[in-house]
């Protein structure tokens, strides 16, 4: 019984925690609703593990217990998560604008009001933005964090699209998962044909035919990470474009800003190596007639590879190669739900108009999307005789671009809840 | 001169659509300018916004102004969304921000002046009360209750007015605020004053001078002063 003591007494200090938490300044409800279902889900735990007796077969106890460990281990960093979303750190203003277009494009064809998409956009203290993926016990959630140093930069907020990507990726409703898997396996099988001898030299006691790759067991396990690889690859490459398509060059400028030159450390597999990945993003940016800054490509470089055995060198290029082939696919799939979100592209026009108040250090009224907004203020941020000879803001240039930013979001925000139209 | 409804309009009007010039701005424009013109009045009403600062009154034994002090060491943030409250109890103080972003040209300034509703009711509003010409940014707000009664008080509503002068010229008006360019209510900093140093050096007993260092001269437009 001393392991169910602990487990219960385990269970009642992350409530006792999430009691805490719950008094903390909630700038929108996307937080609480989380904190609020985590609770819900560890007080059922907790009635659970109380109505165990000293009669109670030990195996089930040890199975609860342990499946309480892991849930107290999964949802810990996600209270971690929505603390930090209370930070005013955060730029609270870009959360209503994000939740909208995250509703879209999670639920194209549903009435706005009628939207079940709940969002939390927080603060991480891990430099690359990352999502929490398919919660299971947030369903309908997405949690988005920004590295803490950063998540007062509006200028950042295209990245929110990368990570959007992921929660698209996992509604199956949406079809981009199924579509996309297949087509990359398909691909994956197709390149290891073409290039036989290698992988007859790679994995020498396979001993088949090429058109027993997909049929002979033993085979197919030997090609099965380069799928892994390529899949992951793919959904990785799909975010990019979800982002790119959404927000314009505004993501292109983010990401170079994020992560330019390369993210320190040995490439993974589980990402298109970094020069590979912007070419793709290259690609799609003149399929969707997105402008590319000038010398874009030239801000990065690859990650190193790992060392890596034959096999699994060999299988690592097959995954690259079979993702570059898809990525026609992937532009498709991207501007497919994108189209059916009904968010509209940023406009030259419309980002000049914004862009011509930012001169006069004043917000744009009656703005299409946020888009438009961001793409404005990175063609200001990059401008280097922006606001030059002013002197109340020439010195603080980035502060002021911020300051400014923010406020035209939340205006525009306001425009949007007042029924306010241009 | 203070400016008319109507004038305020035509000027609202036009510095709120175009891109050229030195206009006067202030956005988001909620309030319908043709209402605007036609109320006769000489102010616009401005609305609170959602950031709010206050002191961290356990950190400090007592605020001296002139002391370089950093803004996050001695305030507190707080965000208030719409539809949400802040309640400010009797003999409280907070500092709030405008909603709307105000960009004044240089032939104009402004007061902000607390609305005479809330006022009654113990709500007093922005002490500091000029805004210079090429003011750009949210106003911050000094908020305090002197009444009896806590207020409650919600991002969004009408909370001051702002009554605009014109200003006799434009030549030489440059305008080097600080406290500019910001959405967010701020304590903003307190310039060195020389002159007050200099008046309180001289009552220094030597011993509290230190001993190796002799007294900076501060630069200034007065003629050094020997103390006998």
């Amino acid at each position: 019984m001393v392991l169910l003591d602990n487990a219960r007494k385990r269970l009642r200090s992350v409530l006792d925690e999430i009691g805490r938490i719950s008094e903390f300044e909630f700038p929108y409800e996307g937080s609480r609703a989380a904190l609020d279902l985590i609770k819900k889900l560890f007080d059922n735990r907790l009635t659970s593990l109380n109505q165990f007796t000293t009669q109670s077969d030990q195996g089930v106890i040890r199975q609860t217990c342990v499946m309480t460990l892991q849930e107290v281990d999964v949802y810990l960093p996600l209270l971690g998560f929505i603390v930090r979303s209370t930070n005013v750190r955060n730029a609270f203003e870009i959360f209503r604008p994000l939740q909208r277009m995250a509703g879209a494009v999670l639920e194209p064809g549903t009435a706005q009001n009628s939207r079940q998409t709940e969002l939390v956009v927080s603060s991480e203290w891990m430099y690359s933005p990352f999502i929490f993926r398919a919660v299971p016990g947030l369903p309908g959630f997405v949690l988005i964090g920004l590295p803490s140093p950063e998540s007062s930069n509006p200028l950042l907020v295209p990245l929110a699209g990368h990570e959007l990507g992921h929660s698209v990726w996992v509604v199956t409703a949406l079809g981009v998962q199924t579509t996309l898997d297949r087509l990359v396996y398909d691909k994956v099988a197709e390149v290891i044909i073409n290039r036989w001898s290698e992988y007859q030299q790679a994995f020498p006691t396979i001993q088949i035919a090429p058109d027993e790759l997909h049929s002979d067991l033993a085979a197919m396990e030997t090609w099965e990470p380069a799928g892994v690889w390529a899949v992951s690859q793919v959904e990785e490459t799909f975010c990019d474009f979800l982002g790119l398509r959404l927000f314009g060059t505004s993501y292109l400028e983010a990401f170079a800003y994020l992560l330019a030159p390369v993210i320190p450390g040995e490439r993974s597999r589980f990402y298109p190596n970094t020069l590979a990945r912007i070419a793709s993003l290259v690609t799609a940016a003149n399929a969707y007639k997105v402008p590319v800054p000038p010398g874009y490509q030239g801000q990065f470089e690859d990650n190193a590879c790992p060392t890596l055995n034959r096999p699994d060198g060999f299988l690592l290029s097959v995954a690259d190669e079979a993702v570059q082939n898809v990525v026609p696919q992937i532009i498709a799939e991207a501007e497919r739900i994108v189209a059916a979100s009904g968010i509209p592209a940023s406009t030259p026009a419309q980002v000049d108009k914004i862009f011509r108040r930012f001169e006069l250090v004043v917000p744009a009224e009656g703005c299409l999307g946020l888009p438009d907004i961001l793409n404005a203020a990175w063609r200001a941020y990059r401008d280097p005789s922006f606001w030059m000879g002013n002197a109340q803001v020439e010195q603080k240039k980035d502060e002021t671009l911020k300051e400014l930013v923010l406020k035209n979001i939340e205006i525009f925000e306001i425009e949007q809840i007042l029924g306010v139209r241009p | 001169m203070i400016l008319k409804s109507d004038r305020l309009a035509e000027l609202l009007r036009k510095g709120n659509s175009g891109t050229d010039g030195d206009p006067l701005v202030i956005a988001p424009m909620l309030s319908e300018l043709k209402e605007l013109a036609a109320s006769g009045s000489g102010s616009v009403d401005l609305r609170l916004g959602t950031w709010f600062m206050t002191l961290r009154e356990a950190r400090m034994g007592h605020l001296e102004i002139d002391k370089p002090d950093g803004q996050t060491k001695l305030t507190k943030s707080h965000f208030v969304r719409f539809g949400a409250e802040y309640f400010l109890h009797p003999q409280s103080f907070v500092l709030g921000a405008t909603l709307e972003w105000i960009r004044v040209p240089m032939n104009l300034a402004a007061y902000v002046i607390g609305k005479s509703s809330w006022g009654r009711r113990g709500l007093i509003i922005a002490t500091a009360t000029g805004v210079h010409p090429g003011f750009k940014g949210c106003l911050t707000l000094e908020l305090s209750n002197v009444g009896e009664l806590p207020v409650a008080i919600k991002p969004g509503m009408e909370i001051c007015q702002l009554f605009f002068h014109t200003v006799d010229t434009t030549d030489n008006a440059v305008d080097k605020s600080t406290l500019g360019g910001l959405r967010r209510p701020t304590l903003g900093k307190v310039a060195e004053d020389l002159i007050a140093k200099r008046l309180a050096d001289a009552y220094k007993h030597p011993q509290q001078q230190p001993p190796s260092s002799p007294p900076a001269r501060p630069s200034s437009p007065l003629p050094p002063v020997e103390n006998s």
